[in-house]
């Protein structure tokens, strides 16, 4: 399935009968989907369809699960991600990842920013201080850390902290950004500061966003995927433009599921 | 059934705070006696000459300067192979061996066994392996390197329970910021598994420095002053033990020597505890912040 007529406009994901299993049992029947780049693609589904695995199959997080299989084709930009040639840790610094739950390390705030940057190869003060200063910046979070770059990043209040992640994930320059559930760990200020940034990313970055929340997926996304579970197995219903998913759904189960849960 | 109107539960609790109490009392006692003996005995024994000469008439006189050295030799030994050797067997044992598999199984069985095997047993090995097969002799490095082998099951679990203290989380965050296996380990996980660590640090050094006979076999027991690590020495507990048992009139200078022993575990301890609040002050609070996301 793809999205909308408008596949045309380069899709930075092809996916091809992405399936995925965790112990021989499958969790995500086939999907094939494009996603278009530079747009922010929401996926949506009830809880345990796939949405995180999907997600995490995208960046190869799930080579890190010994208990995972994932099988078909997924081309990022063109090259088959799953090739064992391709390089892992740099598809990584090209595709960002955001948890439910931000994970900032036990260091400074500006450690914390830095050590990505020092691990894929930059090793310029001058240039990581600009850069620190930029990424801050760009996930709005500059004016509250400026005069606290060193103090412990574990000191920032839940929204701060992804907000924190949101810039260690935009300072390496990604051309994607994952979020898993970004927001639902805060309270409604900090969501919406988020869902801005998200805003603010769409048209240079590709952000590919989970979330239970129909109204945020309204708010935020160009594009939308709806999937579905049936006995423990989840797959893709369908996608398509934010317009046409929420008012003229195609399937019985996308219109019950979001005119059931936004009622 | 429980009635909760009855005197049961009153004189229960009553019971209970008092054998609690008495337990705790007693435990501080008994320390307290220890200590204080130790304390009271070899006190009046301890000045500078004490600490900087060397032992005459069988240690009866003169000081304990060389034997300081010879514990600290075997000591400085003992952690220099143990810790590099219980932290890469404890990254293995945790980030790479898949769990369960085979090899983990094995290192982790032999784990178990060594811990629980007499330090006289140690020396025997010690012995045989270190100072005869690979012709070390009595030496502070077959002394050394036997207090490793002790050591090294107890230092593999802590960092091994410090590792596992390590949430998952910090691991896909750091995988999905590209960080490389190796940066992830060395910038990360083992800062963050740094209390685990440590505590295994201070075990080790607490059972190589209580150690006499699994020395006797390895380090041996000559009062010299050792001019290389391939020479023998003495080591501040076979001291005290030759002191008291074997050498008529050693007595005081055997609580002397307890009590400088006693001196350097408590300053070594203080010592751990200072590095560890300032290096890890932010892992603690690291663990408040979890515990509070998770209620
Ligand atoms: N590490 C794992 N081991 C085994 N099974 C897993 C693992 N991770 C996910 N699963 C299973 O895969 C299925 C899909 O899980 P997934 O986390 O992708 O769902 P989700 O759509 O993200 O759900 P939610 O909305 O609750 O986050 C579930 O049945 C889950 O139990
Ligand atoms: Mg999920």
């Amino acid at each position: 399935m793809s999205i909308d007529r408008r596949e045309s406009v380069h899709p930075i994901f092809q996916i091809e009968n992405l399936s995925i299993a965790y112990r021989g049992v499958v969790a995500l029947a086939p999907v094939s989907l494009n996603l278009r780049k530079n747009a922010v693609t929401a996926l949506i589904g009830p809880s345990g369809c796939g949405k995180t695995s999907f997600l995490t199959a995208l960046n190869r997080l799930t080579d890190m699960i010994p208990e995972c299989r994932v099988s078909g084709r997924i081309r990022f930009d063109g090259s088959d991600l799953y090739d064992p040639i391709t390089n892992v840790l740099d598809v990584r610094r090209r595709i960002g990842m955001i948890f439910q739950n931000p994970t900032v390390f036990p260091m400074s705030i500006q450690r914390n920013l830095e050590l990505p940057l020092e691990e894929h190869g930059l090793k310029d003060r001058g240039e990581k201080q600009k850069r620190v200063q930029k990424a801050l910046e760009d996930a709005a979070l500059w004016e509250e850390v400026k005069d606290r770059l060193k103090e412990n990043a574990q000191s920032l209040s839940g929204g701060q902290q992804q907000r924190l992640c949101v810039a260690r994930s935009l300072i390496l320059e990604p051309e994607v950004i994952l979020m898993d559930e970004p927001c639902s760990a805060l309270d409604p200020l900090s969501t919406r500061k988020i869902e801005e940034l998200i805003h603010r990313l769409r048209g240079d970055y590709t952000v590919i966003v989970v979330t239970h929340n129909l109204a945020q997926a309204r708010r935020v996304a160009d594009d939308v995927a709806f999937f579905w579970m049936r006995e423990q197995t989840g797959f893709l219903v369908e996608a398509g433009s934010r317009e046409q998913l929420f008012a003229q759904p195609r399937h019985p189960e996308t219109q019950s599921y979001v005119n059931g849960l936004e009622g | 059934m429980f009635d909760f109107s009855s005197n049961h539960a009153g004189t229960n609790h009553r019971l209970w705070t008092f054998f609690v109490w008495t337990s705790g009392i007693l435990v501080f006692a008994i320390f307290g006696l220890i200590a204080g003996d130790v304390v009271w005995r070899g006190i009046g024994q301890i000045n500078l000459t004490f600490l900087t000469d060397s032992p005459t008439r069988s240690g009866r006189a003169g000081g304990i300067f060389p034997i300081l050295i010879s514990t600290l030799g075997i000591l400085g030994l003992c952690l220099g192979t143990a810790i590099p050797l219980s932290l890469a067997t404890a990254i293995y044992l945790h980030e790479f061996s898949r769990k369960n598999g085979a090899s983990a199984r094995l290192i982790d069985r032999s784990l178990d066994v060594l811990a629980g095997v007499p330090s006289i047993v140690f020396g025997l090995f010690g012995n045989a392996f270190f100072a005869v097969t690979l012709e070390l002799g009595f030496s502070l490095l077959s002394g050394g390197l036997t207090l490793a082998c002790m050591a090294l099951p107890l230092m593999i679990r802590s960092t091994q329970q410090g590792l596992r203290a390590v949430p998952d989380s910090f691991r896909l965050t750091a995988a999905s910021l590209g960080l490389s296996r190796t940066s992830t380990i060395f910038r990360i996980l083992l800062p963050a598994a740094l209390p685990g660590i440590l505590t295994g640090i201070i075990l080790g050094i607490g059972r190589a420095l209580a150690e006499t006979a699994a020395l006797l076999f390895t380090s041996g027991y000559v009062t010299r002053m050792p001019e290389s690590l391939f020479d023998s020495g003495r080591t501040l507990s076979i001291h005290i033990y030759d002191l008291a048992m074997n050498v008529p009139g050693g007595e005081s200078n055997a609580y002397g020597t307890a009590l400088v022993l006693m001196i350097l575990i408590v300053a070594i301890n203080v010592t751990a505890g200072l590095l560890a609040r300032m290096l890890l002050g932010r892992h603690i609070r690291l663990s408040f912040h979890q515990t509070r996301s998770l209620s």
